[in-house]
């Protein structure tokens, strides 16, 4: 594919340590604007992906392209590609301005600027006057917020969120993933979406790819996936029986 | 020494006492603190008036003469400057090591941990001696830095390298690697992340660890006096000489004053900085923050620190065990043989090796008396967990046992000289005046280590045990007892090792005929010649071993998750 925005081209990442999870020839192509969801159980080498792509983890083999660029070997402060964690791991020593507007201190964006996207962005994510808060003053779902708009305000040339929602609970999560899909829409992000919940993936990926074992197993449309999923694991991921 | 990081805890849980067991603890606290009373405060009182009050009228023309005297101004500026310099450079070789064990996985890591502790507890008497072997004149090294200030810094980054490594290394390996990967995602290049993200979250730890190995720098006696030459002095030197040489009372009094008062000041300040730190992490256990070494930088890291701490450790170390079989007749037990004779020199009436029985025997009292106090201590600090409130009762009686960690140990030497050589209390002659000043040293360390694993006691399982019939005595016994033996066993060892190594109060009160083993060592340094250096390296190789005994016992009973120390 010519118009491809990312490309993962035959990526293998293999750990000195056996027990930690590794990838084994994966290529696929993501357009621009493009929503991929990454589905997989755990140690399927999700987060792998994502660490490989944002180079946080260097890869054996294989090459990731994005916009053209061969970024392989790019450290990963140069990539330009935002990654939102599980975890979120926000700045504990940091305010919520402070947090979101790292990335654009780091950009060297001047100060007035800065504070004007930080506004923007929290008003985004609905957190509008939430600039001064302490990080541990927080709920669970505002931290969510912090996280995302602190990944977005740089305006990364691409979204990879990994469990985005998993440490949140049902309902929260339900409300948030709604959210971002229009969010998503809004902004027209280019998107990697790692999760174990079937939902989710139906919910907001264009086309969804399912990993077992590192492998990359089949990569279709939710409808086709539903209807043909590639092997038995990928039926029981996605809940058939 | 070993860290008063024990301080930084300073959070307690509010527990506390129903009416009984607020006697009780009372009762239990009384012991330990009357012996701190007795002990210390009342010495170091005596040194107050002493200095303040010379005479019997209030005068402070000492302090007038001690400042415009311009070699004590000399030795003020030194001191401050040497201490200093030691915590800086050992912070900067230390940090590296610190990220290597927070952040990276490799093999012989828990080893080495432990390892680290060697150097910290061994007598400062067997590093200085292990120092000169390598940098001495005729050393390794092939230059001379003896009674040049390098061999004091060097000597001092090989005592506290530890003290930052462990200290910072825990706080860092707590710090989820991800917050600093989220920086490098979001543009941060690595020398930008590790001062926007890391230090500032490593800072309070590092400011911790600085100020300790200050301290210790600051109270240095036993490196300074034989490494320093005679243009090199520390306060506590001169604090030494003024008594023991020129018996200046009224001089060393005022030292002894201004080395207090910079004392309680750091302190002071170390405890506003703990508390200052506010930043809640959350906090991550150290198998999830550590990765495997993958790029060349972090491989070259791992292999650049264990250089280090092979050179800064292993060939002083190594050397002084060499050298100490080397005699001029070939290699043999000669040294050793003639630590069983008497003809060393004048001044030793014994043959040197009785040092070593001496210093074994002080040990053993010293290990009973401040574990027997620190267990009261401990209990009286925790309580039985069960009650409510009365956190002010713990947090009072701990601080009050914690302040002999931060006062030097030739302080309390010269405080017992003055006090305990005429009635109401003459121990000049009795056996127990050294043990008595090694367990004022060692009992902060007995209670920081008895006071987690009392708290770790389970209430329900006191509880149980009652409403089976036991009574309190023998819920004690039964429960207690057997919990705390760990931490028992370990805190023993730590009080045997300190009091084995002790030297700045022995040297004020070891009376001729029975040196300690740093003792004998120190005076076989004093005498010219191969000969009695071979067995001044003889008796420190004996001592070096014998710490590394315990410490390793130690190490095996050490509860798990105790803190870094």
């Amino acid at each position: 594919m010519d118009s491809a925005f990312l490309s993962i081209d035959h990526v293998s990442v293999r750990h000195s340590n056996s027990t930690a999870e590794s990838l084994c020839d994966v290529s696929f192509d993501v357009a621009a604007g493009e929503v991929i969801g990454v589905l997989g159980s755990s140690g399927s080498g999700k987060t792998t992906l994502l660490r490989a792509i944002s180079g946080l983890q260097s890869v054996s083999t294989g090459n990731v392209v994005l916009d053209g660029v061969d970024i392989t070997k790019t450290p990963t402060h140069l990539r330009g590609i935002g990654l939102m964690f599980q975890e979120h791991a926000l700045f504990p020593h940091l305010d919520v301005a402070d947090n979101v507007s790292f990335g654009l201190r780091m950009a060297k964006m001047p100060k007035p600027d800065r504070s004007e996207r930080v506004a923007e962005v929290l008003e985004l994510v609905g957190l509008a006057g939430f600039g001064s808060r302490d990080i541990a003053s927080l709920s669970g779902g505002e931290r969510q917020r912090v996280a995302l708009a602190r990944t977005i305000a740089p305006s990364p040339l691409l979204l990879l969120l990994d469990e985005p929602m998993g440490s949140l609970d049902r309902v929260l999560r339900d409300r948030l993933v709604s959210e971002l899909g229009n969010l998503i829409n809004r902004l027209g992000l280019t998107v990697v979406y790692v999760t174990h919940d079937r939902s989710e993936a139906f919910e907001l990926a264009d086309r969804i790819a399912v990993l077992d074992s590192g492998q990359l197993v089949q990569l279709d449309t939710p409808e086709i996936l539903d209807a043909q999923p590639a092997t038995a694991h990928v039926a029981q991921l996605l809940g058939h029986r | 020494m070993v860290g008063a990081l024990p301080l930084m805890d300073a959070a307690f849980e509010s527990r506390g006492g129903t009416h009984r067991s607020s006697v009780w603890r009372l009762l239990a606290a009384t012991p330990p603190l009357a012996f701190l009373g007795v002990f210390f405060v009342w010495p170091v009182f005596a040194i107050l008036l002493r200095g303040l009050r010379p005479n019997g009228v209030w005068n402070l023309a000492a302090f007038g003469d001690v400042f415009s005297d311009p070699s004590m101004r000399r030795v003020l500026w030194f001191t401050l400057w040497e201490s200093i310099a030691s915590t800086v450079l050992c912070v900067i070789v230390a940090l590296p090591a610190a990220a290597m064990f927070a952040r990276l996985r490799f093999r012989g890591k828990r080893l080495l941990w432990s390892a680290l502790l060697v150097p910290f507890v061994l007598p400062t008497v067997v590093v200085a001696v292990s120092m000169l072997g390598v940098i001495g004149g005729g050393g390794l090294a092939g230059v001379n830095l003896n009674g040049t200030v390098w061999a004091i810094l060097i000597a001092h980054v090989f005592f506290n390298y530890a003290v930052v490594v462990r200290t910072v290394g825990a706080t860092w390996s707590t710090i989820d690697p991800r917050l600093e990967e989220s920086a490098r995602i979001l543009g941060a290049a690595p020398w930008r992340v590790f001062a926007d993200i890391t230090w500032p979250l490593i800072r309070s730890s590092v400011a911790a660890a600085a100020s300790i190995v200050f301290l210790f720098s600051f109270t240095s006696f036993g490196i300074v006096l034989i490494l320093g030459g005679l243009s090199h002095r520390t306060l506590e030197v001169e604090i030494y000489d003024q008594t023991a040489k020129f018996l200046h009372l009224d001089i060393a009094a005022v030292l002894a004053i201004v080395q207090l008062v910079v004392v309680v000041v750091i302190l002071m300040w170390f405890g506003r900085s703990q508390r200052r730190r506010s930043v809640l992490l959350e906090q991550r256990s150290a198998s999830e923050t550590e990765r495997s070494a993958e790029t060349p930088l972090q491989r070259w890291l791992i292999r650049s620190n264990i250089l280090f701490m092979a050179v800064l450790f292993g060939i002083p170390l190594g050397l002084l065990v060499v050298r100490s079989f080397s005699t001029p007749n070939g290699w043999g037990f000669g040294f050793y043989q003639a630590l069983a004779d008497t003809r060393g020199g004048s001044t030793s009436f014994v043959p040197p090796i009785d040092a070593v029985g001496n210093s074994l025997l002080f040990a053993l009292m010293a290990t009973v008396v401040a574990l027997a106090l620190g267990f009261c201590a401990a209990w009286a600090i925790v309580g039985d967990g069960s009650d409510v409130s009365d956190s002010r009762f713990s947090r009072w009686t701990d601080t009050a046992l914690m302040i002999p960690l931060g006062t030097s140990a030739v302080t309390v030497g010269f405080g017992f000289l003055i006090v305990f050589d005429e009635p109401p209390l003459n121990l000049r002659s009795s056996l127990w005046l050294i043990p008595i000043a090694h367990a004022i040293v060692a009992l902060p360390f007995v209670v920081r280590l008895l006071v987690p694993g009392l708290r770790s006691i389970d209430p329900r399982l006191r509880e149980a045990a009652s409403m089976l019939g036991a009574s309190p005595r023998r819920v004690w016994w039964t429960i207690d007892v057997p919990i705390v033996g760990r931490a028992l066993a370990a805190a023993a060892g730590f009080a045997f090792a300190i009091s084995l190594g002790e030297f700045g109060a022995t040297a004020f009160l070891a009376r001729p005929d029975r040196p300690t083993m740093p003792i004998a060592i120190y005076r076989a340094l004093g005498r010219p010649g191969d000969y009695n250096f071979g067995q001044a390296m003889a008796m420190s190789t004996i001592l070096m071993v014998l710490t590394i005994v315990v410490i390793t016992v130690i190490d095996r009973f050490r509860p798990a998750g105790v803190s870094e120390f």
